[in-house]
């Protein structure tokens, strides 16, 4: 059982239907669709970020489900990825962000975990400074409403 | 297909979405002070940032709570030039204070939990958080003239006729002379003053129509509709609530307008409607702060208060508070030298408490365990670690209470039996662990015998409370099993 995929640039890919299902958003299309020969249209993803999510696709085609949400008061965290997973994630930061918003749209919740994991380590004791240089942000706060933010939020500034 | 060039000229980080974003804050909330970071970067992160940072805050100095409480109490714009008690500053709450769901105390170094301040930031921040409005049954203004019993024992009242004798109070400090009310003449009308805090409550009651003006100074808001009764609030205090109150007195009222317009506007009319100057607090209308009033509504986010080894905070202090902590889930007292009197009146308060700790309280007897699991009896996971006053009696009342118990210690608590255990482990159907380690007089019979029915007896980390402390591995925890 295969499905095809075409990515944003036209490019197909035939995979095996459980690594295509991982995407929820796919399974509900498959669901909805019933069995197609045509090419599911991915006009968010291009053909190198749709090649490496099936990459990892096809690593995790046999995980077990993951279990139910977890309790939203235990801390969450980020330091236990997978040594397999911290190898596929160490991309440059252009496509790190572009599995990211891919993951996001095609619904692939371990993908999408891993990489807010990736990129909350990224983060992690930066200083806004740093976090906008890393991420190219532009900073649009007015002197003022920086001042504002600054003291508003100064009880967490220690640790 | 511009949009469409747009989107894919940015940078991936940039269309980063909200939900991804919140995804990502989420993971670094042990990092507090890169939230902070986080929030400062650009509107967009800080948009999402704030909220994450400010639902579980920690502290690790004095000063840091101190800065906290200075947020909630800040002008915002709004409550300038008011003292943090008085009456109307508390009707619009800082944004923040929407965003607090867990209050903890424990990440605090040991001096500085014992420091008496900390009650008085307690006590500060609480009420920045808490919404006060008064109950329904009186707010409920179309029976003519009533305007609530309780509010008639607390407070003077004086009910005029008329006008004119309305005109009489101008002999009192916090007079409601020269109210608009001239559409009221002739009909009932209700002051209720209170001039302990400054704040006057004129509650009109006519016909089937009310609406609320606040009137300060020149400004009379009654222009906004063409209602037969008034409900005035005057502010008599020496600052003016003007800058602040003035706008949304005037939207208020028009908002009011329209609510009275429908038929059911006799029912409730002053409920349920939002302030319009974006913050969308529900200030229930005629949100009137009476120290601890008794049957008043407290509303507040907050869902989580951990005051563990907080002797800073003394019982008489807590108790006060405790009306306005009744939406509280979540609440870690060990250690804090509570009394059994302290806890019966917090339970009094409490009733959706799901999770408690009272580990370490060597006062607590049996009694005080009676009245908190008669009380609160959707508990679902309870520590008394180290209760060293408990006897069977206690799980007995637990046992006949706690239908919902998921998870119980006892541990060293010497005076709990096999009988007392028996007995949770029989009529609490769902518990799931029974933590009766170093309980000597329970006998390794029924130990095993729990063991078989899977009930855990023995558990490291009895850890149902930690809120979030960072890097500590994830213990055996009760609150996997108490969501």
């Amino acid at each position: 059982m295969s499905v095809k995929l075409s990515s944003s640039d036209g490019r197909e890919f035939e995979v095996n239907m459980k690594v295509a299902t991982q995407s929820a958003l796919i399974k509900n299309l498959l669901y909805d669709l019933g069995e197609t020969d045509e090419a599911i249209p991915l006009p968010n993803v291009n053909g190198n970020v749709l090649e490496k999510i099936i990459e990892y696709c096809t690593h995790h085609m046999d995980d077990p489900p993951a279990l139910n949400e977890e309790y939203d008061d235990l801390p969450k965290r980020s330091d236990d990825i997978e040594p397999w997973d911290e190898k596929f994630i160490d991309v440059d930061q252009e496509l790190l962000f572009e599995i990211l918003l891919a993951s996001n749209y095609m619904d692939i919740k371990p993908l999408l975990d891993l990489g807010c994991k990736t990129v909350a380590n990224m983060i992690r004791n930066k200083s806004a400074e740093e976090i906008r240089k890393m991420f190219n942000i532009e900073e649009d706060f007015t002197e003022e409403e920086k001042e504002q933010i600054r003291r508003e939020n100064e009880w967490a500034e220690d640790r | 297909m511009d949009a469409q060039v747009l989107f894919e000229t940015q940078a991936a980080c940039i269309r980063v979405p909200p939900e991804v974003l919140h995804q990502i804050f989420v993971l670094l909330v042990p990092h507090q002070k890169t939230l902070n970071q986080c929030a400062r970067t650009c509107r967009k992160w800080g948009r999402v940032a704030i909220p994450v940072l400010w639902k579980r805050p920690r502290f690790y100095h004095l000063a840091d709570v101190e800065k906290f409480a200075a947020t909630l109490m800040a002008p915002h714009n709004l409550m300038r030039g008011l003292e943090p008690h008085s009456s109307l500053a508390q009707q619009a709450i800082s944004p923040y204070a929407k965003l607090v769901e867990s209050l903890s105390f424990s990440t605090l170094p040991e001096h500085d939990r014992n420091n008496p301040h900390l009650a008085v930031l307690l006590d500060t921040i609480i009420n920045c958080l808490v919404i006060v409005s008064t109950p329904p049954a009186y707010t409920g203004s179309s029976q003519q003239g009533v305007s609530g019993r309780s509010l008639l024992q607390m407070c003077t009242i004086k009910r005029a006729r008329s006008l004119s004798r309305n005109g009489d109070m101008g002999v009192r400090p916090y007079s409601a002379t020269g109210l608009p009310l001239g559409n009221t003449s002739g009909k009932d009308c209700a002051a209720v003053i209170k001039p302990a805090v400054g704040v006057a409550l004129i509650q009109a009651q006519c016909s089937s129509e009310a609406a609320v003006v606040l009137q300060n100074g020149g400004v009379d808001a009654t222009a906004a509709g063409a209602a037969v009764g008034a409900v005035a609030t005057t502010n008599a205090g020496p600052q003016g609530l003007l800058p602040f109150l003035v706008p949304a007195a005037v939207d208020d009222t028009q908002l009011h307008y329209g609510h009275l317009s429908t038929p059911a506007a006799g029912q409730s009319p002053l409920l349920d409607y939002t302030l319009s100057n974006g913050n969308a607090i529900n200030t229930r209308a005629l949100a009137i702060r009476y120290a601890n009033q008794p049957g008043a509504v407290y509303t507040t986010t907050l869902r989580q208060l951990d005051l563990r080894f907080c002797k800073g905070v003394r019982n008489y202090s807590l108790q006060k508070l405790a009306p306005k902590l009744k939406p509280l889930s979540v609440l870690n007292l060990a250690g804090g030298l509570r009394t059994d009197i302290t806890i019966a009146k917090l339970s009094q308060h409490m009733s959706n408490l799901r999770r408690v700790s009272l580990a370490w309280t060597s006062n607590l007897t049996d009694f005080g365990v009676s009245e908190l699991v008669q009380k609160c009896k959707s508990i679902e996971a309870l520590d008394l670690t180290y209760c060293t006053q408990l006897k069977d009696m206690s799980m007995f009342a637990i046992a006949h209470s706690l239908h919902n118990l998921k998870a119980l210690s006892v541990a060293y608590c010497a005076g709990v039996t096999d009988i007392g255990i028996r007995e949770v482990a029989i009529r609490c159907t769902i518990i799931q662990v029974l933590n009766v380690a170093k309980c000597m007089n329970v006998s390794e019979i029924l130990r095993r015998s729990l063991a078989e029915q899977r009930i855990a007896t023995l558990c490291d980390s009895f850890e149902p409370f930690t809120i979030s402390d960072s890097h500590s591995p994830k213990p055996f925890s009760l609150s996997e099993f108490t969501k």
